[in-house]
């Protein structure tokens, strides 16, 4: 059983990556080789589409936490759409879901995204 | 669940290595009554399966070359299937375990250890015992009645 990993930079630092299939103990190694050059590089947002992601057992959730470690550290954050039920469970009993990063769409999230900018330019013109 | 004698299980062999997770996977999946299962249990049961198993391949033996026996035990009519695992490692009992602190802020958790706190939250019950030299792991699944 595989996992598909497919990376989309949206923007400079803003990064998409769509997870189908299994992040268990068979494919977290291979997920976390793909997700090295991203985190290198002190991504501003990590965008996880998880509509396809159809199973993820302790040694997935150890890779999804250590990415949001890593990304925060650096300042920047995770945002996660589409997780199925089970999946959201799993993150729910690891008291592991973002506050209010979670999204129906990238189209919601990038919606997020630029009121937050935009605020944010309105905040530094006004200062 | 301890009631039931291994006799009522049907077996599978494993050396106790990585490659055992998926074959054992596989053994389980393909057993009349899971495909009965709703999906969230099928989910759960495999959840419990691959931790319980990743704990065995890792801990239960140091140098040795190591084995494990995965029986597996279904009840179409109520919907049950049960899966007990056992390998002839050092005592360990997953129960005793000590859960991981998730009250603590993403930054200061240490990662890992969520394993076998997911399979006590995944499975309806989670039984051990320690006999004949090995360690015996039994845990369940079962339909809910509106499932």
């Amino acid at each position: 059983m595989a996992l598909q990993v497919y990376i989309e930079k949206r923007e400079e630092g803003y990064y998409a990556l769509k997870l189908d299939g299994r992040l268990d103990t068979h494919t977290f190694e291979a997920c976390e080789e793909k997700l090295r050059p991203i985190l290198n590089q002190n991504p501003r947002i990590v965008l996880f589409d998880l509509g396809g992601l159809s199973y993820i057992s302790s040694m997935g959730m150890r890779t999804m936490l250590q990415t949001r470690k890593a990304v925060e550290k650096g300042g920047g954050t995770i945002v996660m759409i589409n997780l199925q039920p089970q999946i959201s469970k799993i993150f729910e009993i690891a008291q592991a879901l973002p506050e209010v990063n979670i999204f129906a769409s990238v189209e919601e999230a990038d919606q997020y995204f630029d009121t937050m900018q935009r605020r944010e330019i309105e905040k530094q013109q006004g200062a | 669940m301890k009631h039931l004698d291994d006799s009522q299980y049907t077996w599978l062999r494993e050396p106790a290595e990585l490659d055992a997770v998926e074959n054992c996977r596989v053994f389980v999946v393909g057993q009349p009554g899971f495909e009965a299962l709703p999906g969230s249990k099928r989910f759960k049961l495999e959840l419990a399966l691959e931790e319980v198993l990743v704990n065995v391949v890792h801990y239960a033996y140091k140098d040795e070359k190591g084995w494990l026996e995965l029986g597996v035990h279904t009840c179409p009519d109520q919907g049950t299937v049960c899966v007990r695992i056992k390998d002839g490692g050092h005592p360990f009992n997953p129960l005793l375990k000590e859960e991981p602190d998730l009250t603590l802020d993403i930054q200061d958790r240490q990662i890992g250890g969520l394993g076998i706190y997911l399979v006590k939250n995944m499975v309806d019950d989670l039984e051990y015992e320690r006999r004949d030299n090995m360690n015996v792991a039994t845990f369940c699944v079962t339909r809910d009645e509106q499932e």
